[in-house]
């Protein structure tokens, strides 16, 4: 298979959907080809390669699933309860919770380079401080009751960062408490 | 008193693996009966057609988030007694105690397995 490969500033860059080969040195998918690398030009980029790992991730665990679903029926219909492969299957498909939680990262980012694109379009308009206010105007008004439980900060913050946030552990003893207080 | 595993469960979540995840350990449990919803307003819609004796919800989706449903379900007359299990990703000190002082039953970090999920639901509805 060829790739279309161009040389922009230095790079050697190849057109989206090709994948990079041979090439010694820096062969790499660094950006929107020569159509627009401008910051502006770069963000829709951005935004367009998390929206296709979506898609391909969405696509990829429903075949997953899928397969181990027939594999599940397959060795239950033989009455193979206890089979390892069923075992393998349960593990398998929880696993597959994966695909939320990466689409959940995923989509944050997407949601700060879309603000981020609207105020370098903002930006250009008027100043980066007007686009900063009304970005803070647009959030405000979104808010639903959940961003709002006690005044707080918001609860919709996606999956924690490795270490921080509760383990199941927590959460139960932090429930369990709850009930001894009562 | 052993739980009526015909009973109806209604599961919500914006994400269709999570659905199908959740459903198949349902059904492997023995629970036949399961109505899904992708967020909060479709799944009050449901409620309000139809009684559940279990929902199971994520807390993260829109334009209805679990959280809000969870408000929504607890101050109705009809439904304020269906248990109500959130499951999610929310992991914050925060989440936990909004979601329990707005009456959730228990709660369910993401990723988890289907030992968890059976030993919760143990917990809230009686063995089966």
């Amino acid at each position: 298979m060829s790739n279309e490969v161009e040389e922009t500033n230095s790079l050697k860059l190849v057109t989206p959907g090709h994948a990079s080969s041979e090439t010694e040195g820096r062969s790499v998918d660094a950006g929107p080809g020569d159509a627009d690398c401008s910051p502006d030009g770069r963000v829709p980029y951005m935004m367009s390669q998390i929206q296709e790992t979506l898609q391909t991730l969405d696509t990829a665990v429903d075949t997953i699933l899928g397969k181990v679903e027939e594999l599940h029926s397959k060795y239950e219909r033989e009455g193979l309860a206890e089979n390892p492969v069923l075992d393998a299957c349960r593990e398998i498909t929880f696993a597959c919770c994966f695909h939320d939680l990466c689409s959940q990262r995923l989509n944050i980012v997407l949601k700060s380079l879309e603000e981020f694109g609207d105020e370098l379009t903002d930006g250009s308009n008027g100043t980066r401080e007007e686009a900063s206010i009304l970005a803070s105007v647009g959030e405000s008004e979104t808010r639903s009751a959940t961003q709002d439980v006690q005044g707080g900060g918001s609860l919709l913050n996606g999956p924690a960062m490795t270490g921080e946030g509760l383990s199941q552990e927590d959460v139960d003893e932090l429930l369990k408490s709850f009930e001894e207080f009562n | 008193m052993a739980v009526d595993k015909n009973m109806p469960v209604l599961i919500v979540d914006d994400y269709s693996s999570m659905l199908r995840i959740i459903r198949n350990l349902l059904f492997e449990l023995g629970f036949k009966n399961i109505t899904e919803a992708t967020d909060g307003r479709e799944a009050l819609k449901k409620l309000n057609r139809d009684a559940y004796g279990l929902i199971i919800s994520d807390w993260n989706m829109e334009p209805m988030s679990g959280y809000d449903l969870l408000v929504a379900v607890r101050k109705d007359e009809q439904m304020k007694k269906t248990p109500f299990i959130m499951v999610t990703a929310e992991s914050k000190v925060e989440n936990v105690v909004a979601a329990r002082e707005a009456g959730v039953d228990n709660y369910i970090i993401k990723p988890f397995n289907g030992a968890t999920l059976k030993q919760k639901m143990k917990r809230v509805i009686g063995d089966f």
